[in-house]
């Protein structure tokens, strides 16, 4: 009949593998703080491939218009129009486009369209949100966002525009 | 520190804990990025319109028109507040031109709330003779909550020779 271990050959074996954990540690640092944490646009530092969305609206009008404040008379509409590209990316992503009711003002009226790979036109009228459509690498879409002058006139209505954007699959 | 069989055992625990912890992100979360734009949309009643944000207190219209047309027409100025701030204090002038001869003219502004309230009427602005020069109204000690919007009217206008006085430019100016 065979000897049970030791304490001490038990010892030497724990320790060992303490060594090994420590250096699987010490490669898990270096790779959660080195190559994976680097990322162009990121609200979450891990992840599981690269990717970059850019999202413009390609005349500058919201950011030209007075902090987003639009003033339109009854009839008037004002449209901007959204380029929006997965560059530079590893992966596809699925982009949901999105309006939010803002806490305390009443909702303006508003369209959105389909633009395609053209950045001009009338479009296709959106009907549901959200409006969510896949981007292949360096594949881009705009889309045309309308606000609408409507009654009742005087109240400040307010909206965001959301666009989120999530990586679809890793690439092998 | 003599390592008891124990104390390696909790180690090696924490270790691999630690190793679980800092991998499984890595592996397993989803990469997402989210672009937001704000609007705000503003709808003025008919009228002169004034939008005030942060950056400006003060804003001007060229309206080039005679005094009578003004008041025969949509003679409100909408006054919006979306600076961040309560506004307690607000001036106009209106810049004119008056080919009158013989004797001044008089008008005065009532200020209203969203809710059509009066709040006050100011004293009598005067329109003088035969001259280009500005006019400046100020009134003060009311509260215009941001994101609120208050109007002003021309009324009890004394007109001495209605088609002889132009209003060039309208300025608003907020405190």
């Amino acid at each position: 009949m065979k000897k049970p271990l030791s304490t001490k050959v038990l010892k030497k074996v724990l320790r060992y593998m303490l060594y090994s954990a420590l250096l699987l540690l010490v490669v898990s640092v270096g790779v959660t703080l080195g190559k994976y944490t680097y990322s162009t646009n990121a609200s979450d530092s891990a992840r599981v491939a690269r990717y970059s969305v850019n999202v413009e609206c390609i005349d500058s009008q919201v950011e030209a218009s007075n902090n987003g404040v639009v003033v339109l008379q009854n009839s008037q509409t004002q449209e901007y129009i959204f380029k929006i590209t997965n560059e530079n990316s590893e992966v596809a992503v699925n982009v949901a486009m999105t309006v939010l009711s803002v806490s305390g003002y009443s909702l303006p009226n508003y369209s959105i369209y389909d633009l395609g790979s053209s950045s001009s036109g009338t479009g296709t009228l959106i009907s549901s949100l959200p409006f969510s459509f896949d981007l292949a690498v360096d594949e881009y879409k705009y889309v045309r966002f309308v606000l609408y002058g409507s009654t009742p006139v005087g109240p400040v209505k307010s909206l965001d525009l959301d666009f989120i954007t999530t990586q679809k699959q890793v690439e092998e | 520190m003599k390592m008891t069989l124990k104390k390696n055992l909790i180690i090696l625990t924490i270790v691999l804990l630690m190793t679980f912890l800092l991998t499984v992100p890595y592996t397993g979360a989803k990469y997402a990025y989210e672009e937001q734009y704000n609007f705000k949309v503003v709808t003025p009643p008919a009228g002169y319109s004034y939008v005030f944000v942060p950056e400006e207190n003060s804003e001007s219209q060229l309206i080039a028109v005679s005094l009578q047309a003004y008041l025969a027409g949509t003679n409100r100025v909408n006054v919006y507040n979306l600076t961040g701030n309560t506004v307690n204090s607000l001036s106009i002038t209106i810049n004119y031109r008056s080919t009158v001869k013989n004797k001044n003219s008089t008008a005065r502004f009532s200020l209203y709330n969203s809710s059509g309230t009066l709040i006050r009427t100011s004293s009598n602005i005067t329109f003088r003779t035969n001259r280009t020069a500005n006019v400046t109204l100020n009134l003060s000690s009311f509260s215009l909550a941001n994101d609120g919007y208050v109007y002003l009217v021309m009324s009890g206008v004394t007109l001495n020779t209605p088609n002889s006085i132009t209003l060039n430019s309208l300025t608003v100016s907020i405190a």
